[in-house]
Parts: structure tokens; C-alpha cells; sequence
């Protein structure tokens, strides 16, 4: 992206604060960078300075602006409601601040949130990128989970936006919505996740304990931490919906995620220590046959994510070439995951 | 003698990762430069063992189709003994990739009736897993 266009970001911007904010004055923007994280949109970090009750204020703020193409998207105000929902509570999330779906200020819907600042997010392919606090963050990581699963749904705002299933019909709901996901994108026959989806339809869960928030996206890589190993942000919250709460645990701890070490899981702690956090917090009992559907169904759901973003690339929709590299490695890893789960109950 | 294609690729992909991306360090590009040189990575493995890899899976497939014709009914069974005789016509990777792909399609289906078969079918099931436990292994893509 060249400085002509951030200056156009920057600019656009600046009209939109002063319209939103007519109280404050002398608005500034500086350090506009384009960065990486949750592909889905673009998403940039930027510095504000203002006026207000006689006060000169900075804040660092990070805009996510729908890429083109996805006019139609709802997601947007979904993923805003999110982090407004749960700014607050135990589950720490950056502070909402404004959506826009008008396409007058930035040609594009878009919101503005909080920066949270002097944090890292590991990448899902970085080895043991938590080595000296792993058991810590392990504790917090799922102990958020719980929370989010334990949070009263009415209160985030979500139920008006999204599909509400029955506490029988979670199941079902989601696996329908990736196998279509996987219908209408696949580049080439996917005889292993096909076998998975007739594994997981002859062999139902358990109906959810609870209706929860699911995040949809709940792992490594996914939330940021100070050089403490606390947990400063859950970020990515594109794919929240409602529904058992075990969809969640169930892609935290999958294999993919284990940074390489299969004994951990998100490469920070054991699996029965996570279920204890979780269980503490959630106030639910992790269910052994839901979580190992769960757990089958996540790989579903993430070759539905990497085949997309395979077809994504391959139309020439969207040239990031993370979704080439995420097709090839994950694709062969949730395979390889797959086949390991299902080879001795299905063979 | 000409450098071996996947040389060259990893070469400029470790070029790509530890000597450009330093040079736009914290900026978007770097992340996108990473990338790039990790595909590169990715590609130089790739076109080692494409070609290898969809022969494997085909002739996996063909002899598993040579089995199953003999014990599944009526049409399913005559399109499997089609499909373990078919020649194959070219070894250029598209070629072979569509190959593969069409048996593939014939497997999901053969799985399916497997599947449907009861205690019957225990045997043939378990083979149809040993050949896609070989297709998951032979494809597993890592960096390290």
C-alpha cells in the first residue's frame, strides 16, 4: 500500500471522527500501517490525537475495513457486537468504538476499535512460542474460554443478529453450514473429510449443555499478551455465533494448534488441565463423547475454512498469500489429524 | 550442468525470508514477503514429488478397485474395474492430478456403499482407510 492511499485512509478518517465526535477537536492522525491479522478484513493501526473538554487526548486505535467484494457482509457488525458484548467482563477484548456501514466515508463498512498496545500474538507455526509461561497462559486461556461459555447470551447483544439453535440442534446447524462451505469450494474430491462428515452425522453428540457465545476462531494466534504472559485481548471474532460451547474447546485443543507439541494443548498446557480451568469457569462438565465429536468436527470445519481460502486464491478474489500457504499446509495437516481420530473406529 | 529447480527455489526463498523481509522489518510487507518465501519453500518440495505422489495415490487406488470390483454389486462394481484398468495417459502433474481426482470421486463413493455394508463390509472398510491413511501421509506438507 502506498502513502497516497494511507493519506486517503487518513484523511476519510478524519472527516468521519469529526462527524461522530463533533464534541472534540484538532484531530490527528500519524503511524497509519496497514497490518497483518484476521484476513478476513483489512485491518490497519494508527495514533489519534484530539481535543476534548479543553484536554489534548492520544489514542492508538486499529481500523478494520471490509475488503472488496463483501458489501453484502453481515460479519462485520456480528464481530463489533462481540467485542462490545463482552468489553468489561472477565473476558478481555479491546473497547468497540464506532461502525460504519454508510459507504460515503471510506467507500467501505468498516469499524474503529481500541489498540491494545506493548503485546505479541504467536503465529500458529511459530514452535513453543510460550515456553516460559505456557502453564500460566494455559490457565488463562481456557479459564477465558469458560467465561465466554458461562456469559449470559442476552447480555452481548448477539441473539438479535445471528441464527438461534435449539440446545439438540447445535450439532447439526454447524455441520450443514460447513459441509456446504466445503460443496460450493472445494478444488478436488476430499474423500477424507467426506468420510468424517458420514462419521459425524451417524454418530450425533450429545445435546449442548448450555446455549453459549461460541468465538469460532478460539486459539493460538488468535489473542495478544504482554511480556507477562497475561492475556490482554481475544481478538478475531468473525465467526462468533451461538451454540454448544464444546465447538470452542473442541478447536482450541485441536492437534493443529499444539505449536508441535502433541502432550500440549495450544502448546501451553495438558488437556486435562484445560478441562479443569474450563469446567471452573464455565461451570459446565466436559462431556468425553461430545468433545470427541467436537473434536472430529473442528477438523471438518477448519478443511472448510482452508479449502475456501484455497478457492479464494485460486479465483483470484483475494491475493494474500496466506491463504495459498494455509491451503497447502493445513489442508494436508487436518487430513493427516482426520484420518488419525477416525482410522480404527470407522476402519 | 543447470542449478535443480528445487535449489533454486529454496535458495530465493531463504533470500525472500533472511535477507529482503529485514529490510522492511514492522511493516505489512514483511508479513507478506515471509509468506511468499515460505510458499516458495512449499513449492520447492512440491514439484520434487508431485509427480510421484499422484502416481502413488492412483496406483494405491487402482489395486484397492481391483479388490472392491470383486466384492460390491451391479454398476459400482463394473465402473471400479474400469477405473483399475485405465491406463494412465500422461505423467505432467495436471494430467495425473485429474487422474487422481477422478478416482478419488470413485473412492468417496465406494466408501459410502462400504460403509453401508454392515459387519460385511469390516474388511474392505479397513483397506479403504489403509489407503487413505498412505494419501494423508504422502500429502502432509511441513516447513520444518
Amino acid at each position: 500500500m502506498n502513502e497516497t492511499a494511507l493519506q486517503e485512509i487518513s484523511d476519510q478518517l478524519v472527516r468521519y471522527l469529526k462527524h461522530v465526535m463533533p464534541e472534540a477537536s484538532g484531530f490527528e492522525v500519524s503511524d497509519l500501517a496497514r497490518i497483518h491479522g484476521g484476513a478476513s478484513r483489512e485491518t490497519y493501526r494508527l495514533k489519534l490525537s484530539y481535543a476534548t473538554e479543553g484536554r489534548e487526548r492520544v489514542r492508538g486505535l486499529i481500523l478494520r475495513r471490509d475488503p472488496v467484494g463483501s458489501l453484502i457482509d453481515t460479519d462485520r457488525r456480528l464481530e463489533f457486537t462481540a467485542y462490545a458484548g463482552f468489553h468489561g467482563t472477565q473476558v478481555p477484548v479491546p473497547a468497540a468504538l464506532f461502525i460504519e456501514e454508510d459507504l460515503k466515508w471510506m467507500e467501505r463498512p468498516f469499524f474503529i476499535m481500541e489498540r491494545i498496545d506493548d503485546c505479541e500474538v504467536a503465529s500458529p507455526f511459530q514452535p513453543s512460542p510460550y515456553d516460559d509461561f505456557g502453564s500460566r497462559m494455559g490457565e488463562q486461556f481456557f479459564s477465558i474460554l469458560g467465561s465466554i461459555a458461562a456469559q449470559d447470551v442476552e447480555a452481548t447483544g448477539l441473539r438479535e443478529l445471528v441464527e438461534v439453535p435449539g440446545l439438540e440442534a447445535c450439532w447439526d446447524k454447524e455441520l450443514s453450514h460447513w459441509e456446504k462451505v466445503i460443496d460450493d469450494d472445494e478444488l478436488e474430491p476430499q474423500p477424507i473429510a467426506r468420510a468424517a462428515i458420514r462419521y459425524l452425522r451417524r454418530n450425533p453428540p450429545p445435546p449442548a449443555q448450555r446455549l453459549s457465545v461460541v468465538h469460532g476462531d478460539y486459539r493460538t494466534g488468535n489473542f495478544l499478551y504482554d511480556s507477562e504472559g497475561t492475556i490482554k485481548g481475544i481478538l478475531d471474532w468473525e465467526m462468533v455465533h451461538i451454540g454448544d460451547p464444546m465447538e470452542d474447546f473442541g478447536w482450541a485443543t485441536n492437534p493443529l494448534w499444539a505449536h508441535g507439541t502433541p502432550e500440549k494443548v495450544g502448546g501451553m498446557c495438558s488437556l486435562q488441565d484445560a478441562i479443569g480451568y474450563w469446567e471452573t469457569a464455565s461451570g459446565l462438565k466436559f462431556d468425553k463423547q461430545a468433545y470427541e465429536w467436537w473434536l472430529i468436527f473442528n477438523c471438518v470445519k477448519g478443511l472448510g475454512i482452508w479449502i475456501s481460502s484455497s478457492k479464494e486464491y485460486a479465483d483470484g478474489e483475494n491475493h494474500d498469500p496466506v491463504l495459498a500457504l494455509a491451503g497447502w499446509i493445513c489442508t494436508s495437516a487436518h487430513n493427516k489429524i482426520l484420518v488419525e481420530l477416525l482410522k480404527d473406529k470407522e476402519g | 550442468m543447470k542449478p535443480n529447480l528445487g535449489h533454486a527455489l529454496a535458495t530465493e526463498a531463504l533470500t525472500l525470508i533472511g535477507e529482503i523481509s529485514p529490510l522492511v522489518a514492522g511493516s505489512y510487507r514483511e508479513g507478506s514477503i515471509n509468506t511468499i518465501g515460505a510458499m516458495l519453500m512449499m513449492a520447492s518440495i512440491e514439484q520434487e514429488r508431485a509427480a510421484e505422489n499422484s502416481v502413488n495415490s492412483i496406483t494405491d487406488m487402482m489395486a484397492l478397485f481391483m479388490e472392491a470390483g470383486a466384492i460390491v454389486d451391479g454398476d459400482l462394481s463394473e465402473r471400479l474395474k474400469a477405473a483399475a484398468d485405465r491406463e494412465i495417459e500422461s505423467y505432467l502433474v495436471s494430467s495425473l492430478s485429474a487422474h487422481r481426482d477422478d478416482l478419488q470421486r470413485l473412492l468417496i463413493e465406494l466408501q459410502t456403499y462400504a460403509e453401508a455394508m454392515g459387519a460385511g463390509g469390516q474388511a474392505l472398510r479397513k483397506r479403504i482407510w489403509g489407503v487413505l491413511e498412505r494419501e494423508a501421509d504422502r500429502n502432509i506438507m511441513a516447513l520444518g
